[in-house]
């Protein structure tokens, strides 16, 4: 500022003010100008480069009134521009935004899936831990002094098998005396039989004493004796058709209860038995397939651990190409790292660059401004003195 | 036995967390140096599996400090580490690391080393 100062200054006075005044103002000019080029090259690169964006774009005030009153002396050349540079920037500002998120997401990734398999592995290994204490309850016992199931079931089914021969042995015992009875019932009939040849017996008896009491009454005084047989003869043939009567009665009445009683075994017998090997069978079949769950819960308690393993294993592997893509996530950082630098440095470049446009135009104003100075100038001292500030 | 996992990279912790817990072992997870001496200052330890390339304080720094203090200096170090400079594992080794591994390591090659040194 102190050099723009400097020149307006000069420049306003005109030319009946040129000389030492003149010198020391285009002297001063020519420092700052020395200054900002040589701060341009003094730029420490580790500095942030915004903090050393210092260019100012717009013309120096000075310039212009040196273009407003020469502007056909103020030389123009084409402007110092990158446009590739300008290009690179951008491209790395966006290669850049893309690769940043990429070991986040990266490593977001590798924890989903650590986690899913961790997951699977502890459910995985429950579950083994769970078919073993089965398979062990089956075939080892549950440890609370109860024998293990699977013996329980065997020990059961040689019951069931026991009961049910027992239960068929019960059976055949019933129906052998269900045919008892029915033969005893055909005695009974039999013994029926018998009771109706005593009463012939007795009714012949009868008969026997009827003609005897007549031939007593005939024979007069000396059958008085045969009367008095006759006559207990009588009450025999009473008391024994009174006997054979009730044991008549007490025969058909025993038989009717012997026919019903064979009847109801024969029948409860019969719906015991079915209901019973019903049940045997259920229990049976039961028993079988706890002792077949026993085989299957092994095998399965097998195939859970083999499971395990192979998840295990394949755990293994996925942590280990895991490994893999954390080396290239490291890789991607390190990249992203270096791209910083490089846009770091294209943007300290831009910067030297429009440090060295602004220098590029100063020099070129005071060319122009040497070149108006010596135009005005009328002495040959002034001339050399405008001259000396060259250098 | 107590195991630190010393490691810039959470995923790679967690892998070698996954490789060692699974052998019964205890792990303390930490982020660079540093956060490993601010933790074993607090905490005993058995062995420590130390990464090279991490912020705030490398492992060969890590390894230096550890020679300079008698609290920690006899506690193994296996170095894993995907540095595969010819000089890394010297320098590793002449700071008193014991084992190094590269990555990416097989669990079984960790657990040996690790073995190996706990006895």
């Amino acid at each position: 500022m102190a050099f723009g100062a400097a020149v307006l200054a000069a420049v306003s006075c005109g030319s009946s003010l040129l000389g030492l005044g003149l010198v020391g103002a285009l002297a001063a000019a020519a420092a700052a100008i020395l200054g900002i080029v040589v701060g341009l090259f003094a730029i420490d690169r580790r500095e942030d480069p915004v903090q050393v964006q210092v260019v100012d774009e717009a013309p120096p005030a000075w310039a212009l009134s040196v273009s407003l009153a020469q502007p056909d002396r103020v030389e123009t050349k084409p402007a110092l521009e990158f446009p590739e540079l300008d290009d690179a920037r951008k491209r790395l500002r966006f290669a850049r935004a893309v690769a940043g998120k990429v070991p986040q997401l990266t490593e977001d990734a590798a924890f989903a899936l650590i986690e899913r398999f961790e997951s699977m592995r502890g459910n995985t290994s429950k579950a083994s831990v769970s078919a073993r204490l089965f398979k062990a309850a089956l075939t080892e016992g549950a440890g609370s002094g109860h024998p293990p199931v699977a013996i329980q079931a065997e020990q059961t089914r040689h019951v069931i098998k026991s009961q049910r021969e027992s239960i068929a042995l019960m059976a055949e015992h019933s129906r052998q005396s269900s045919k008892d009875l029915r033969s005893m019932g055909k005695e009974l009939e039999s013994g029926m039989d018998l009771l109706k040849s005593i009463e012939e017996i007795t009714e012949r008896s009868r008969l026997i004493a009827f003609n005897m009491a007549v031939e007593a009454a005939r024979i007069g005084e000396k059958g008085r004796g045969f009367k008095v047989i006759v006559g207990e003869l009588r009450k025999l043939n009473d008391m024994t058709a009174d006997f054979s009567g009730q044991v008549a009665e007490l025969l058909g009445r025993f038989r009717d209860y012997n026919a019903s009683i064979v009847g109801r075994l024969a029948e409860e017998t019969d719906r015991v038995s079915r209901d019973v090997a019903g049940g045997m069978e259920a229990a049976e079949r039961a028993v079988e397939s706890l002792i077949a769950a026993s085989g299957t819960a092994d095998s399965f308690a097998h195939e859970i651990a083999a499971l395990a393993v192979v998840i295990d294993s394949d755990l293994d592997g996925v942590l280990e190409s895991l490994q893999f893509q954390d080396i290239t996530r490291q890789m991607i950082e390190g990249s992203n790292a270096m791209l910083d630098e490089a846009s770091a440095d294209i943007d300290a470049s831009l910067t030297a660059i429009g440090r060295l446009e602004a220098a590029r135009r100063n020099v070129i104003l005071l060319e122009s401004i040497r070149k108006t100075l010596l135009a005005r100038s009328k002495t040959r001292g002034e001339k050399e003195a405008i001259m000396e500030v060259k250098e | 036995m107590k195991i630190f996992a010393v490691d810039d990279s959470a995923t790679m912790r967690k892998i070698v967390s996954l490789a060692l817990k699974g052998a019964g072992h205890e792990i303390i997870e930490a982020e660079h140096g540093k956060d490993a001496l601010a933790k074993l200052a607090g905490t005993t330890a058995d062995c420590i599996i130390l990464d090279i390339n991490m912020p705030e304080m490398n492992g060969l720094e890590f390894l230096a400090e550890r020679k300079k203090s008698p609290s920690i200096s006899k506690i193994p170090v296996i170095v894993l580490t995907t540095q595969d400079e010819s000089g890394m594992k010297d320098q590793a080794l002449a700071l008193g690391a014991n084992a190094f591994l590269g990555k990416p390591f097989q669990k079984e090659d960790l657990l040996a080393s690790v073995k190996k040194l706990l006895g």
